[in-house]
């Protein structure tokens, strides 16, 4: 993919939500839904994906993680092969607090790491022509940070993100970390004021975090480009865990889901425990 | 059952971390006794002084009173060779001076403390600092084997509690469950030089002893941590497994405070944020009782968390001079009477734990409640629990009743519990070698655990060896119905058992059972109304035996939905299963036929030590009860004719058994001379 085919795809993306008119990405030109999927979830391996039965199932855009980009040799052919286009690379395998890294550490080696391993991701996103890389904030670091510190910490780190090129940094909630709600995500792009940031909406986290996935669409208005999509458990006596369920198998309805995706391109983020293919077939059926 | 007829076969060597294979090629060794000195070696220190706040810019302070501090706590008061600092002192600007005189005076360096994650370092505090090579070769070169590591401390808790929930998405399988947890420690350790002591707060031990950059294994014990006879399991077993020595140490903590008797005549206090005062904090009685149960179990290092000297002072001669010393605490009292008792009865022998607990190298399993989390019935932090993880607990449930309650409840209960089955079981993983499989008389295969492959190919030499068996039919994979010789066919519910020897059914909730066709020769133990057998036990060559349980786990079906489970202090907290009755009926009394001893009375907490002297056993009782405990400890084999109670060093009457009074809330362990062997020495 050349520069130009790049910045007219990432233009084109963040367009969508205020234009409100785009197709979804990986659509062929159909009306129907072509969503992408994030295989590493489905599969929980970074190679040796069912591209062409995802394909068949109507799948035609991936969502990746940072790890699947130094392994390109082992699923772009197949991917091209089956026509499916890799759309967003999701950060938040490298967004585990300690384990990976973080964009608000008050331990500022790790935060550097952190945002130097998510520039290189940002260099091979670019060869691969992705548009969309998400993130997510922290936790509050033990003892010694304020809120405010940590979100000062955050906005200067999407800040040297943006700076790192074109690449649409998306902004999104995640549960059981600071700024849970869609207002403080849309707060904090807002506050980074770049042209290349902007949000996304995970609809099982803004479950898990209390908003119904519709409101926090609302909530992010213009802002938001892009939604993950995969359901959440919220029952009492059974503890909230981030477990990105098959959809049906959690409180997401319909049309919930429909009202907050709307035209916006959207990613199937699911980790069924078994038959990755059948739960990967089962939820374009229960999205269409 | 063990036959009476013939003598059990006892394991009696403690783990000797240089006879385990891989020693040699360890970058980092375990410690060994041989650099402990081969006694138990004591920890009171916790810190050294600096002349200014460390955390105050540019951060240059330097440690004051090295020698006074070293003399205090090492000679004013023999509290022992272990100094457990604070880190703040390996950046000070005269770090080596400390260094230099701890090594001139021979004392341990252990545990250095104060880790955390993305605390920064220069606040000098709770902090994420890194340790430089030189310092750390420095320490080395100065030290050897008198640094005995630095603090992985309560790290397993606080990864539960504050970062597994973070893994996004959430594990699906237990192996990306470890996978996890395995990325924070990778972490630690290249922060502190893989030369690492753990100081656990919860049940992965094993996974830290297999990493291969542990020194030592350790819990810091009450506080609002696991209970004790329970945790212990986990970590013993982890040390013999891994061939790692371990620590004890009781801390001042609870739920809701620290205790403190700098001054016993003050008021207790809310005032720094938590109740701290006399009577806040662990109790007393409990300190105690800890002391000589940890020292008991194997520890080859104990102490107290702090609070051994008092705001007041009094004059002090030692060594011919006299000076003005803090005066002594009630836990500085019982710091010195406890490590004398222990200098007195060096021949403590090990401790005969002849059941091992098996499950899955991968399970994370976890009590079913803890403090780092107010969600129930987690592994791994962020995977619920399975029907097999239920099947732990409620096992363990019967083992040491009330154990999930513990750091929840104000009165202390569970933190030490009774043992209906005697305090002999430890916990190993699937990776265990055959060489410490055999150091058990019998395995109990737990937890979502499949019986095929290496797991099967190790439990068949086992049982060839002459070891015991037990497990559940749905467990076993493939190949794995010849090992227990029977036939597994399809499932099926039932509602009631019949047990042998019982005249009428039993009652039970309805549960889900393989049918089982088993060998004529074999013997069944339960069966339901239409002969359906339900537990099938086989004898083996070389004696051993097997049983198998047809039931689900040996659980009922779901009795509970989520929403009616509670998680709250002070409040038991239910189970979603329940134990199966005829299960009851059979395990628990062949788990308790391989004590040496049986004790007769109210359930109290029981084991027994031993060497190589197979006619004498030395009985641990804990009385964790406020009310006194009177009964009998009868051998199972052999006739008492001599027993001493170490706590008094007094005499008691000898015969069938030995008739013992344990005050409340108290612990005495008793020496049995016997008129001939207890058992034979295994291995």
């Amino acid at each position: 993919m050349t520069r130009r085919e790049f910045i007219r795809i990432a233009a084109a993306a963040a367009g969508a939500a205020a234009l409100d008119t785009a197709p979804m990405l990986g659509a062929q030109g159909d009306d129907g839904m072509s969503p992408a999927i994030n295989p590493v979830y489905l599969t929980g391996s970074v190679t040796g994906w069912p591209l062409a039965d995802l394909a068949a199932a109507g799948y035609r855009g991936l969502e990746l993680t940072p790890a699947c980009l130094d392994k390109a040799p082992s699923w772009k052919p197949a991917a091209d092969q089956a026509a499916m286009q890799p759309v967003c690379v999701s950060a938040l395998p490298e967004l585990w607090p300690y384990l990976t890294g973080s964009l608000s550490d008050a331990v500022e080696r790790n935060r550097s790491a952190t945002l130097q391993r998510l520039v290189r991701t940002l260099g091979q996103m670019r060869e691969h022509g992705i548009p969309f890389l998400v993130v997510a904030p922290n936790r509050l670091a033990e003892n010694y940070q304020s809120v405010d510190e940590a979100r000062a910490l955050l906005v200067e780190s999407l800040r040297e993100l943006a700076a790192a090129g074109e690449t649409m940094i998306l902004l999104e909630a995640a549960p059981f970390r600071l700024f849970g709600s869609a207002g403080e995500i849309a707060a904090i792009v807002d506050e980074v004021a770049r042209p290349n940031v902007a949000a996304a909406l995970d609809v099982g986290h803004a479950i898990l975090n209390g908003e119904s996935p519709s409101a926090a669409a609302k909530s992010l208005g213009a802002r938001l480009r892009y939604v993950q999509v995969h359901d959440a458990e919220v029952r009492p006596g059974v503890p909230r865990l981030d477990r990105h369920l098959p959809l049906g198998e959690g409180a997401l309805t319909r049309e919930e889901f429909k009202a907050a995706t709307g035209k916006l391109p959207v990613a199937v983020g699911i980790t069924p425990s078994g038959d990755p293919i059948g739960a990967a077939r089962a939820a374009v059926a229960w999205m269409a | 059952m063990q036959p009476e007829d013939k003598l059990p076969r006892v394991w009696v060597r403690p783990v000797h971390p240089e006879e385990s294979p891989g020693f040699a090629e360890r970058a980092v060794k375990p410690v060994t006794r041989a650099d402990l000195d081969h006694q138990l070696q004591t920890t009171a220190l916790r810190g050294f002084g600096a002349d200014r706040s460390p955390d105050q810019p540019p951060h240059q302070y330097r440690v004051v009173n090295i020698n006074e501090t070293l003399d205090l706590y090492t000679k004013d008061y023999d509290f022992g060779r272990v100094v457990w600092p604070f880190w703040t002192f390996l950046f000070a600007e005269n770090w080596r001076d400390a260094i230099d005189e701890m090594a001139a005076r021979k004392l341990y360096l252990f545990d250095i403390w104060g880790y955390c994650p993305s605390g920064p370092d220069n606040r000098f505090g709770w902090s994420e600092y890194q340790i430089p090579d030189d310092k750390h070769r420095y320490i080395l070169e100065k030290m050897g084997p008198l640094f005995l590591g630095y603090d992985n401390g309560e790290q397993d808790g606080r990864y539960i509690g504050g970062y597994a929930k973070l893994v996004c998405p959430a594990p699906v399988t237990r192996k990306q469950g470890y996978e996890a947890f395995r990325l924070y420690f990778e972490h630690l350790g290249d922060d502190l030089q893989n030369y690492l002591t753990s100081l656990n707060s919860l049940t992965f031990p094993h996974y830290f002893a297999q990493m291969g950059n542990h020194r030592l294994l350790g819990a810091e014990t009450a506080q609002a941590l696991p209970s004790v006879p329970m945790w212990y399991a986990f970590i013993r077993g982890a040390g013999k497994q891994y061939g790692v020595l371990w620590f004890g140490n009781a801390s001042v903590w609870n739920r809701w405070g620290a205790k403190s008797l700098a001054d016993v005549q003050a008021e207790d206090t809310s005032a720094p944020g938590w109740l701290s005062g006399a009577t806040a904090g662990t109790s007393m009685s409990l300190l105690r009782r800890l002391w000589y149960v940890l020292v008991m179990y194997g520890s080859v290092i104990m102490g107290f968390e702090a609070g051994h000297l008092g705001s007041a002072t009094e004059e002090r001669t030692v060594e011919g001079v006299t000076k003005t010393v803090p005066v002594l605490t009630d836990i500085g009292r019982e710091h010195l009477a406890g490590a004398k008792w222990c200098a007195d009865h060096p021949d403590r022998g090990e401790q005969h734990t002849p059941v091992a607990l098996l499950w899955d190298f991968h399970a994370g399993w976890a009590p079913p409640r803890h403090l780092y989390t107010s969600d129930a019935y987690l592994v791994w932090g962020n995977m619920p629990y399975e029907k097999g993880d239920h099947q732990i607990d409620l096992l363990l449930r019967e083992l040491y009743p009330t154990y999930e309650d513990a750091g929840f409840y104000h009165s202390e209960q569970g933190f030490l519990t009774a043992t209906p089955c005697g305090d002999s079981f430890d916990v190993v993983l699937s990776d265990v070698s055959e060489a410490v499989l055999n150091r058990y008389e019998c395995v109990v295969v737990l937890g979502e655990t499949r019986i095929e492959g290496e797991v099967l190919a190790k439990l068949k030499q086992y049982v060839e060896r002459g070891g015991n068996v037990a497990a559940c039919a749905n467990q076993l994979g493939p190949g794995a119905e010849g090992l227990f010789h029977v036939e597994i066919g399809a499932v099926e519910e039932a509602y009631h058992a019949i047990v042998e020897g019982h005249p009428w059914p039993i009652n039970e909730s309805r549960f889900r059972t393989h049918h089982l066709t088993p060998r004529q020769a074999d013997e069944v133990l339960a069966r339901t109304r239409q002969g359906a057998p339900l537990a099938v036990r086989s004898q083996h060559p070389g004696g051993a035996s097997t049983l198998l349980f047809a039931s689900e786990f040996f659980l009922t079906n779901a009795l509970l939905a989520p929403d009616k489970i509670h998680n709250d202090v002070d409040q038991p907290l239910p189970s979603p299963y329940a134990m199966l009755e005829h299960v009851k009926a059979i395990l628990l009394p062949y788990l308790r036929s391989f004590n040496l001893v049986a004790v007769e009375g109210p359930a109290i907490q029981f084991f027994v030590n031993v060497t190589s002297r197979t006619d004498r056993l030395v009985v641990t009782l804990c009385n964790n009860s406020p009310q006194p405990w009177e009964g009998a400890v009868r051998p199972r084999r052999g006739r008492v004719v001599k027993a001493t109670n170490w706590m008094t060093n007094r005499t008691l009457p000898g015969g069938e058994s030995v008739r013992v009074a344990v005050p409340p809330l108290d612990v005495i362990v008793i020496e049995m001379v016997l008129d001939g062997p207890a058992f034979e020495v295994r291995g």
